[in-house]
């Protein structure tokens, strides 16, 4: 029987232009790789950064995107198909159930 | 023999600890709105009563506690969300700088004043620390 994957939370609330975003990006990236479950919450500016081409592509390799909804609509971001948008229950939850959590502002 | 339905009793679950958090606030609600988005961020969460919030006002921080808050851009989050943590059983700590502590009333002081030897431990004690 294979182990239960670990789960990582990651809350980045920088700018994609940001070092921090990158460096946030980077960790799921490697937690990826390592076959952990990767739960990314974008709050405040990183929403603007949930149609990256690099979050896309970690989409792509099963990460679980989630984005502040309400930032979103400060911003005037309209919200898409390709994160999960919502409040900070959602936050809650990726806080509450993951092993490790970690943050990136 | 335990069954499922014993595993999953209220009192078991209840059991659990909750995970501490531990948000440090830098930025200057003054000039700085991200202050106002981790205070919210730290309301929001610490509302659904999963994790143990504490937030610690760091120097120009504290000013989300002095009696002009209301006049702060985003002050209502401040108004709002500081009393909602007290309420859930967070504590909201300040470490006011000279120039900040003049802003703030001797009483909110008194009340929630941090040390550094304090601040080490609770970071030690958090299961995730959070820094705006």
């Amino acid at each position: 029987m294979e182990p239960k994957a670990r789960k990582l939370g990651i809350l980045i609330s920088v700018a994609p232009t940001h070092a921090s975003f990158h460096h946030g990006l980077r960790l799921a990236a490697a937690a990826l790789s390592a076959k952990d479950e990767v739960y990314l919450y974008c709050l405040d500016d990183a929403v603007a950064g949930v149609e990256d081409e690099r979050v896309q592509t970690l989409r792509g390799h099963g990460l679980r995107l989630f984005a502040c909804a309400y930032a979103c609509q400060r911003r005037k971001i309209v919200p898409g198909e390709n994160a999960l948008y919502g409040g900070l229950t959602l936050l809650n939850d990726v806080m509450a159930a993951t092993d490790r959590f970690v943050s990136f502002n | 023999m335990e069954t499922l339905s014993d595993k999953l009793k209220p009192h078991q679950l209840e059991a659990k600890p909750k995970r501490k958090v531990l948000i440090i606030i830098d930025a200057d609600p003054r000039t700085n709105p991200r202050a106002a988005e981790a205070v919210r961020l730290a309301g929001g969460v610490c509302v659904w009563e999963q994790v143990e919030v504490s937030i610690v006002l760091h120097h120009a921080a504290a000013h989300a506690l002095s009696e002009a808050a209301a006049d702060l851009p985003e002050g209502k989050i401040y108004k709002q969300f500081l009393p909602m943590i007290r309420e859930k059983g967070g504590r909201v700590y300040v470490m006011p700088d000279d120039q900040t502590m003049e802003a703030l009333d001797t009483e909110v002081i008194l009340k929630n004043h941090l040390k550094e030897p304090a601040l080490a431990e609770l970071a030690a004690e958090a299961a995730m620390v959070i820094r705006f």
